[in-house]
């Protein structure tokens, strides 16, 4: 697969979230796929190459979507493992979630994140907010010179 | 003698003078000498010329010898008066002796003359002498006399040998009340009381004097009027030369006041030893150099020396501890010096001693008093070994309290961060299937809108219409339990800067009505600015959906106040309510008015009323439907306290 394709990375423990999320993505102009991880363990296998439908191992996604609450290891842990590692650490990270929490805010800004978007729970706002972060992270965002890791 | 003497001769015969002058000389005696011869004459010399002697005839023939004997013993009584006369008869020399004529000389012996009136003279030098002596002795009774009567503070009188009484002074009268008329005659039993008079008391009395010559006692005695009074009396026997008894002088002193002010003293002892006695403090009096005076029974309790082994002993051996006694020597010392005494006339607590070493807490007051000029120290000492085991147990039991109110806080706070949790859970996880749901209606809408009937499609925006809702409610409910979790934060707030921005916050609520606004001036008061402020947006954001229907909106805010409260009130024209539901409008999720007609959720009122309880307020709303609607916010001028109170109980 071709180093150039970019990627999104999903972390969403909810399968509903997660099709509404990749319904409004799709309708977005974003290239190339979504990767859904059902929780954080799982998301993490996948930056580190480890999960065995692997999209890629050579290939970072220009943006991850980090859902709060998840099994094993939540939003903050993924999001706190993906700023503490050297090669991950400049891979853009969106918090979304449905917590509107001023803790959970702060935090996510304390370990890193690079935005923290609150789910709307209207629809129509919601799909107008996933097609920006998309354009926004996969299209106009230039990525960081990419590592190649041999 | 050394004068001459004056020599006055009653004679009618001039001869016989002659012959009496020369014989008086002849004896060798110096002498004036006149004659007289007539009554006149002798009583004009006897008493203008007082003579030594008279020598007279007794045969003259104007004035016979026996009535100028009378004249003259009449007159100088202590003159010698002598006769010198041819013969005497025997009745007649009986008569001039009787009539005190001092001797007789005949007149053809005149030999006889000059031993004869040598002889008067002494005789009548030592008569002069015994009158005199007599006068002496008559005068000093008179002044003795005087002298008892004079005195007047001690009864001074006479007992005949039977204890009758037989002289009686104005001492007696006085202390008595008798008289010496009443007294006199009487036995001295009249101022027994009548018991000594049954018990024979003035005979034991009598017995004793009469034997060792003198008897003395104290005891009451009766006056007059009945009343008694304390008597000092002595009794002493009278004897004559012989030694037989004549009677009893007894002298008796009214001791009354002296022995009402000896009770009184006695008395007075008698209660602050009892007081000593029976107090239950030691009390214990040392002089300036720390030597103990007075230890009472509760002194010889606490310590464990009796008196006798504490009087006399320095303080500071019984019962202070050896490392507090430099610091009581140095009191001492310095008190002695300036009269400077930090320590004393106030309650101390400190350690004392007991004999046998042990140590306890006692109270101690110290009193500096002055007796007999020399400073001395009164202490009160009580064993406070209880009460100071009462005050640990106290602190104990505070402590105790402090650590279950700590641990009460901890299970408060775990409550509490349960709570949040419960909210947080709320907030993420009823919020997702909502979404879900709009999500899915709206993705139905926009790919199968076309090939549902209409009935259809309205179902599906009824579904989105109830999540919509329900979103909202979860957003109130959030909302309100914030209100009641965060931390109020207080300060001085003026109403109305908030009333101000409440307004603009709901401009688009307002904008384009016709609504007239009439604001009192509104005061300032404690509170949490945000919170209050909340109030008010949903106090007036009420006011003004409750008055759409109206053409022209009036929206009065008034501020009235009472001694501790601030009532701020905001009454609108709206569709108003019953007062019979007044009651409901500040609860929960409460609503008088179907959500067709105004839209909400019921929980600005309950916001409202939670956010002003935890101010120490209360909040209350008067209504007439479709007049409008008035409510009231009373805010305490003083919240500090009752907040506290309040967030305490929340």
């Amino acid at each position: 697969m071709s180093s150039m394709t970019k990627w999104i990375l999903l972390a969403e423990d909810d399968p509903k979230d997660a099709q509404l999320t990749t319904r409004a993505l799709a309708e977005s102009k974003a290239p190339g796929d979504v990767v859904i991880a059902r929780d954080g363990a799982e998301a993490l296998d996948y930056l580190y190459g480890r999960a065995p439908a692997s999209h890629s191992s050579h290939s970072r996604p220009c943006v991850v979507l980090l859902d709060l609450k998840m099994p094993k290891l939540n939003g903050l842990e993924v999001l706190r493992a993906i700023k503490n590692d050297p090669h991950l650490k400049t891979i853009p990270v969106v918090m979304l979630t449905s917590s509107r929490q001023e803790r959970d805010v702060s935090e996510s800004y304390q370990l890193g994140a690079n935005a923290y978007v609150v789910k709307p729970v209207s629809f129509a706002e919601f799909r107008t907010a996933l097609k920006e972060i998309g354009s926004f992270w996969a299209v106009i965002n230039e990525l960081p010179p990419q590592t190649v890791v041999t | 003698m050394g004068n001459d003497l004056h020599i006055l001769m009653l004679e009618d015969r001039p001869e016989d003078a002659v012959l009496v002058k020369e014989e008086l000389r002849r004896g060798g005696l110096r002498f004036s000498f006149d004659r007289v011869d007539t009554k006149r004459d002798f009583l004009e010399q006897i008493t203008r010329h007082k003579p030594d002697v008279i020598l007279s005839d007794h045969g003259l023939p104007s004035f016979d010898g026996l009535s100028a004997l009378r004249v003259a013993k009449e007159r100088c009584p202590d003159v010698p008066f002598v006769f010198v006369t041819g013969a005497l008869g025997e009745e007649f020399a009986i008569r001039s002796f009787e009539g005190g004529a001092t001797d007789y000389v005949l007149k053809h012996h005149l030999a006889d003359l000059v031993p004869t009136v040598e002889r008067a003279l002494k005789v009548a030098e030592e008569n002069r002498r015994h009158r005199a002596h007599d006068e002496e002795l008559r005068r000093n009774e008179e002044s003795y006399r005087l002298l008892l009567d004079g005195v007047r503070d001690y009864a001074l009188y006479m007992l005949d040998a039977q204890g009758r009484i037989a002289t009686w002074n104005s001492g007696a009268e006085r202390i008595t009340g008798y008289n010496a008329e009443e007294a006199i005659g009487k036995t001295a039993e009249i101022i027994f009381l009548p018991e000594d008079i049954v018990s024979g008391k003035q005979q034991q009395m009598i017995e004793v004097a009469t034997r060792v010559g003198r008897y003395e006692e104290q005891g009451w005695r009766q006056r007059k009027d009945g009343t008694c009074y304390w008597a000092n009396l002595v009794l002493t026997a009278i004897r004559d030369e012989a030694g037989a008894l004549i009677g009893f002088a007894k002298v008796s002193h009214d001791l009354t006041e002296q022995k009402r002010y000896e009770e009184a003293l006695r008395k007075s002892e008698e209660r602050t030893r009892s007081i000593l006695e029976s107090a239950l403090d030691a009390i214990i009096v040392m002089d300036s150099s720390g030597v103990v005076h007075e230890w009472n029974p509760a002194a010889e309790q606490m310590f464990g020396y009796s008196r006798e082994q504490a009087v006399g002993k320095p303080l500071a051996d019984l019962i202070i501890p050896p490392y507090l006694r430099e610091v009581h020597r140095t009191g001492l010392a310095r008190y002695a010096v300036d009269g400077h005494g930090p320590m004393l006339n106030q309650r101390l607590e400190t350690v004392a001693v007991r004999a046998d070493g042990s140590e306890f807490p006692v109270e101690l007051a110290i009193t500096p008093t002055k007796a007999n000029g020399s400073p001395m120290f009164t202490g009160y000492i009580s064993d406070i070994t209880e009460r100071k085991r009462a005050e640990e147990q106290v602190k104990q039991l505070n402590a105790e309290l402090e650590q279950r109110v700590q641990k009460r806080t901890q299970q408060l706070e775990l409550a509490n961060k349960e709570l949040e949790a419960f909210s947080y859970s709320v907030s993420h996880d009823l919020r997702a299937p909502l979404r879900h749901i709009n999500g899915f209606v709206e993705i139905l809408q926009s790919t199968a809108g076309e090939v549902l009937d209409a009935e259809s499609r309205g179902f599906l925006e009824t579904i989105a219409d109830s999540a919509r809702q329900m979103g909202k409610l979860i957003d109130d409910l959030l909302a309100f339990s914030r209100m009641g979790r965060t931390e109020l934060r207080f300060a001085p707030v003026k109403l109305e800067s908030i009333v101000a921005e409440s307004l603009r916050e709901l401009r688009q609520e307002h904008e384009g009505r016709d609504v007239r606004w009439n604001i009192d001036p509104l005061p300032e008061v404690h509170g949490d600015p945000a919170m209050l402020r909340q109030v008010f947006i949903n106090l007036l954001s009420n006011a003004l959906k409750y008055s759409r229907t109206r053409d022209r909106t009036e929206i009065e805010i008034k501020a009235d106040e009472t001694v501790n409260e601030h009532i701020i009130s905001v009454r609108d024209n709206g569709v108003g309510f019953d007062n019979a539901y007044a009651h409901k409008l500040f609860g929960v999720f409460q609503r008088l008015h179907p959500a067709q007609e105004f839209e909400g959720t019921g929980i600005g009122l309950a916001i409202v009323r939670r956010v002003i309880a935890r101010h120490g307020g209360r909040v209350w709303a008067e209504g007439i439907v479709d007049e409008g609607a008035t409510f009231f916010v009373a805010l305490p001028k003083k919240p500090a306290a009752m907040a506290t109170a309040l967030e305490a109980k929340a």
